[in-house]
């Protein structure tokens, strides 16, 4: 793929990008910075007194506690999932990962079902400590899941060469932890940036964090200005904990593919099945109970909640559908153009169109496409292409580049000196072997783009209805049961597309030369 | 008789560190079996990259059949046009091709049309016709290495390279596949570059043997002029 020729198609794919998307993120911040410097000055001034300083700090307090108990906890998950043998471990793997596949508002709703039902006070369930909680059980399958691929890379031999000269101890200390501890570092980013851009679960159980702060000035008082700086704010505080581990997070592979050329080094645990129950315990309670829950209060009191969600959500199901299904194929190929670049400045503009928190990106497309010379974008369903696109790109190009730097530059050699052109080697080396990177791609990014909220909220068009925004609006005045039904629905809608895309996996992907 | 492999005043370097300084050379059209000797990291595998169009040097020229295939530091003719075979230290076996599909890939590519026959044949020939259908991971390493050979050599090519083809691999296996390149530099008139650890079997097996040592060559010559070169750093090399 390096003719001149293909080169330059791919760098202008990219200054498309860079026009539609990653523009608008910068334009704000000039703007906020240099255009409005007095009036905003004003505003940065209110933004750090009383209320505002106590939603910044709630927005630090939240993300960095989910960040810190999801890696040490999805450690310990990934730790008994990789290294002990269980019986059942790919099923277990897959059930774990499942509260990372439902939207984070579908989430705090089962759990607060669950804490209404079971008597807990008001007070704590609508308060600080269970945001925490629930983003936490979001996250910790992202965690684990990251933490386990590093695992998976560090081979027997190397364990087992340390095992000769010193204790187990030692060699968790001095060899394990600083092999993986890339791994730890970018998922704790990852889930900081996530969350930190969380909108639905702060402001469903009513906690004010610094996204609703921004959201209420820009909706409720039309305060752009002051919306405008507190974006500014909010981006600066993640490029600040993000800097110290950039390279971590450029660096590691979200996921490892395919087959791995050395072993995986086993314990024989003692006691396997007292791993097998933590696992299993787990799940129950992470997983199932709060589904469990939905269940149970969406058929409380009138039977017809369901039915009745279900005709409510009926003409966003098409929409969510067929938008999440194209941002999705536009992710996964620009993704693969910006693997193959392979450019490093790029890495950095990916990294930080994702940093952005999410509101800030919303506010980003309304400034820049609700003018008059371009509402003929901002009328359109376009605009939450975009949003996706600026959103989880960064996650897609890094699954895409991952798959890419596990292909051995000799079998490009080998086909190029077997006279295949670079195109045709492209065709029938590179794409299949990076299938399955492409289509964990395509995955996360539908997975990904059924959940956001935060983004969208701001720029969907009038006559298009999604998901997790309709779910949103109605949740405000509907009864518990209602909402209870409504995210059962979605739930099941989430359900039926992962169960369409694991059917498309293993039919169309069918891979021989996998097994054995 | 002809000059098939010509370089002349060639230099390559990755950074700082100067490979191949400056080396001369011309391999005869039918020399048969060139053995490249040399320590690791040497340049062996950089030398057969550089004939191969992999690498480019950054000064000197290549000539293969007289016909100029770099020039200071630009490759004028590509890897998929010199005619050339390369099995590579890694053998580089596409993991999601059959074994069939592996050896017929250069075949397709030159679009000839009863290729299944060509393959068929060279299956037989190699007695891996039984594992046609198997991917690369459901095979030894031995036969990954003969479907690597198989695959390399159905395009015909005038040159084959081949970086430590019989590395790993026991007795039985690794006389099967000498002999094997044997017949073939009997019957095709190729010419082999192979790169080896082993002296003594390079010593047996090939009619011309070149070593490298800290970016030249050390030694250029017949097996037997190697025997009794009174060069040290040959002979302390090959501990004669
Ligand atoms: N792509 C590269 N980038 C930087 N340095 C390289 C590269 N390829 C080779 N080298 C360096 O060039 C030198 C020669 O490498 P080469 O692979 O040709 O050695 P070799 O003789 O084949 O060794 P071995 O017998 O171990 O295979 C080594 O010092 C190596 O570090
Ligand atoms: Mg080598």
């Amino acid at each position: 793929m390096k003719t001149p020729k293909t080169k330059y198609f791919l760098w202008l794919i990219v200054a498309i990008f860079a026009v539609t998307i990653l523009l608008p993120l910068l334009m704000l911040i000039f703007e906020a910075l240099f255009t409005e410097t007095n009036f905003a000055f004003d505003n940065f001034l209110t933004i750090f007194q009383g209320e505002v300083l106590k939603s910044i700090a709630n927005s630090l307090i939240i993300s960095l506690s989910t960040g810190l108990l999801s890696v040490i906890i999805g450690t310990g998950l990934a730790f008994i999932l990789t290294k002990i043998k269980l019986p059942l471990k790919n099923i277990l793997r897959l059930i774990l990962l499942l509260p990372l596949f439902l939207p984070p508002y579908i989430t705090s709703v089962a759990w607060t079902d669950f804490w209404l039902f079971a008597g807990f006070p008001k007070s704590f369930i609508y308060g600080i400590p269970s945001v925490i909680f629930i983003l936490t059980t979001v996250y910790i399958p992202l965690s684990a899941f990251i933490i386990s691929g590093s695992l998976e890379n560090v081979s027997a031999s190397i364990e087992e060469a340390g095992e000769m000269m010193s204790s187990y101890k030692t060699v968790f200390f001095k060899i394990i932890l600083p092999l993986i501890r890339p791994a730890l570092f970018s998922s704790f980013i990852l889930i900081f940036i996530l969350s930190v851009s969380e909108f639905a679960v702060p402001s469903y159980l009513s906690v004010n964090v610094f996204t609703t702060e921004i959201f209420t000035q820009f909706t409720a008082f039309y305060n752009y200005s002051s919306a405008i700086a507190h974006a500014l704010v909010l981006t600066l505080i993640c490029f600040i904990i993000i800097f110290p581990g950039k390279h971590y997070l450029l660096q590691t592979p979200f996921v490892s593919f395919g087959k791995k050329s050395h072993k995986i080094k086993y314990y024989s645990a003692e006691k396997p099945f007292i791993y097998f129950l933590v696992y299993l315990t787990y799940i129950i309670l992470f997983v199932f109970l709060p589904v469990m829950m939905l269940i149970i209060q969406s058929t409380e009191g009138s039977n017809f909640a369901l039915m009745q969600s279900i005709k409510q959500l009926l003409p966003a199901f098409s929409d969510t559908f067929l938008l999440t299904i194209s941002s999705a194929v536009f992710i996964t190929i620009l993704g693969l153009i910006f693997a193959l670049l392979r450019n490093k400045i790029l890495d950095y503009i990916l990294l930080f169109t994702f940093a952005v928190p999410a509101v800030v990106t919303g506010i980003a497309l309304i400034k820049f496409y609700n003018t008059p010379a371009l509402n003929f974008i901002y009328g359109t369903s376009a605009v939450i292409i975009f949003a996706f696109i600026s959103r989880f790109i960064f996650i897609s190009e890094k699954i895409i580049a991952t798959g890419l730097e596990q292909i051995p530059p000799s079998y490009l050699e080998a086909a190029s000196v077997m006279g295949a052109s670079p195109f045709y080697s492209f065709k029938k080396i590179l794409l299949p072997l990076t299938s399955e990177a492409l289509f964990t791609a395509f995955f996360t990014a539908i997975i990904f783009s059924i959940g956001e909220l935060s983004a969208v909220i701001m720029v969907y068009p009038p006559g298009i209805s999604l998901l997790s925004v309709r779910i949103f609006t109605l949740s405000a005045n509907a009864p518990q049961n209602m909402v209870s039904a409504m995210c059962l629905t979605a739930l099941l809608f989430t359900l039926i597309i992962i169960f369409i895309m694991l059917i498309i996996k293993n039919t169309v992907f069918k891979k021989q030369w996998k097994q054995s | 008789m002809e000059t098939i492999i010509e370089f002349k005043n060639c230099t390559k370097s990755f950074g700082k560190n100067t490979v191949l300084n400056d080396i001369s050379f011309k391999i005869k059209k039918d020399t048969g079996i060139v053995s490249v000797l040399g320590k690791s990291g040497s340049g062996k595998t950089t030398l057969l990259r550089l004939l191969a169009g992999l690498e480019i040097p950054e000064k000197g020229e290549i000539f293969i059949n007289g016909k100029t295939v770099c020039k200071n530091g630009k490759n004028i003719i590509p890897p998929h046009k010199r005619n050339i075979g390369f099995i590579f230290q890694d053998l580089a076996l596409f993991p999601h091709f059959t074994v069939f599909e592996n050896i017929a890939f250069g075949l397709k590519l030159k679009k000839q049309s009863d290729y299944k026959n060509t393959v068929n044949e060279i299956l037989k020939k190699f007695e891996i016709y039984s594992l046609k259908n198997n991917y690369p991971n459901q095979l030894s390493g031995g036969q990954q290495q003969l479907v690597a050979l198989a695959r390399s050599l159905v395009p015909e090519p005038e040159i084959l390279l081949t970086d430590e083809p019989t590395a790993n691999l026991d007795v039985k296996l690794k006389k099967k596949i000498e002999e094997l390149l044997n017949d073939i530099v009997k019957q095709n008139n190729i010419i082999i570059l192979s790169v080896t650890h082993d002296h003594k079997d390079a010593i047996k097996q090939s009619s011309e043997i070149l070593m490298l040592n800290k970016g030249k060559i050390a030694f250029f010559g017949t097996s037997d002029e190697i025997i009794h070169t009174k060069n040290i750093s040959v002979t302390e090399f090959l501990e004669i």
